[in-house]
């Protein structure tokens, strides 16, 4: 089974449902399609994972590298329905620690919509197996953010300036 | 019931590169039912396995050598390639959360109930093991 990728655009963010397997073989047809989207607009990324079977280090890679393109931009990664192995290796890894998992892309929206600090709820993420690994996205290395707008809870605005909608922010 | 049991049954020996990855892990999935172990075991074995052939594929020149075998209520895996060795074989602490890399080794260790990195010019060889349910 290969890996197939959907993406959505809304308003504040990006839906990008990913299902199949994610490995060396198809991590880099993932990385693509992520920087294609975070080069369209100043976003927040939902990766919607609940159809993705298998996933190895070549994929946390990816979404390492795509975590950290959208931070440097005060723009968040949010993972969406892993199931348990793929939850099993974010947790393993440590990156589950700086990319936030919520069970299902409804709560990913909602705490994207909370602006670029809320936290994933404690009993957000199906990995909540282990209760030393903190699920919070708070990364204590992570630059502190003066001037951000809260963003609106409510989409009817969709023009709301963002001090930092410059371009892409990897050097 | 005292010594160490000398069977020893193989149930995988193959060579492989890139292209094999993917075909691989649905091998090893057949390895890990053959061998009894529990279903969340079953994966991390698959796990471990794709993330030491693909080291194998990406670091140690393209190819390797794959064995599995049962033998003392385990089950084994060697990978085996002839690259030009790992400069950091097993790391003591996780990479960090950021780094982009240097995951497969670590998360390995991890899943696994006994794994050897032997390392240098000639290439290298990782062994590693599963418990079978007793």
């Amino acid at each position: 089974m290969q890996l197939t990728t959907e993406v959505t655009g809304h308003d504040g963010y990006a839906v990008v449902v990913v299902a199949g397997e994610l490995d060396l073989g198809t991590a880099s047809d993932l990385l693509e399609t992520l920087t294609e989207t975070v080069k369209a607009g100043d976003l927040d990324v939902i990766l919607d994972l609940a159809g993705l079977e298998f996933c190895d280090s070549a994929g946390l890679a990816v979404f390492v590298r795509i975590r950290n393109e959208l931070d440097a931009a005060r723009r968040r990664l949010v993972v969406a329905g892993a199931n348990e192995t793929v939850t099993r290796i974010l947790d393993l890894s440590g990156v589950s620690q700086v990319i936030p998992t919520v069970p299902d892309t409804p709560a990913a929206v909602a705490l994207v919509n909370q602006g670029p600090d809320a936290v994933a709820p404690a009993n957000g993420a199906q990995a909540a197996a282990d209760p030393a690994e903190p699920t919070d996205a708070a990364d204590p290395a992570e630059p502190t953010d003066a001037a951000d707008p809260a963003e609106p809870t409510d989409a009817a605005d969709p023009a709301v300036p963002t001090p930092d909608a410059g371009g892409p922010a990897t050097p | 019931v005292t010594a160490e049991q000398p069977t020893h049954q193989t149930l995988c020996s193959q060579r492989f590169d890139a292209a094999a990855v993917a075909t691989l892990r649905q091998l090893m999935a057949g390895c890990a039912a053959t061998a009894g172990l529990a279903p969340a075991r079953r994966h991390d074995f698959v796990l471990a396995v794709d993330e030491l052939v693909t080291n194998a594929v990406r670091h140690g020149g393209g190819a390797g050598h794959l064995e599995v075998w049962l033998a003392g209520g385990r089950i084994w895996f060697q990978i085996s390639d002839h690259g030009p060795g790992l400069a950091q074989p097993l790391p003591d602490q996780p990479p960090a959360p950021t780094v982009l890399g240097g995951r497969g080794l670590w998360i390995t260790r991890q899943i696994t109930d006994e794994l050897t990195v032997v390392t240098g010019q000639g290439g290298t060889t990782v062994t590693g093991a599963l418990d079978l349910p007793l």
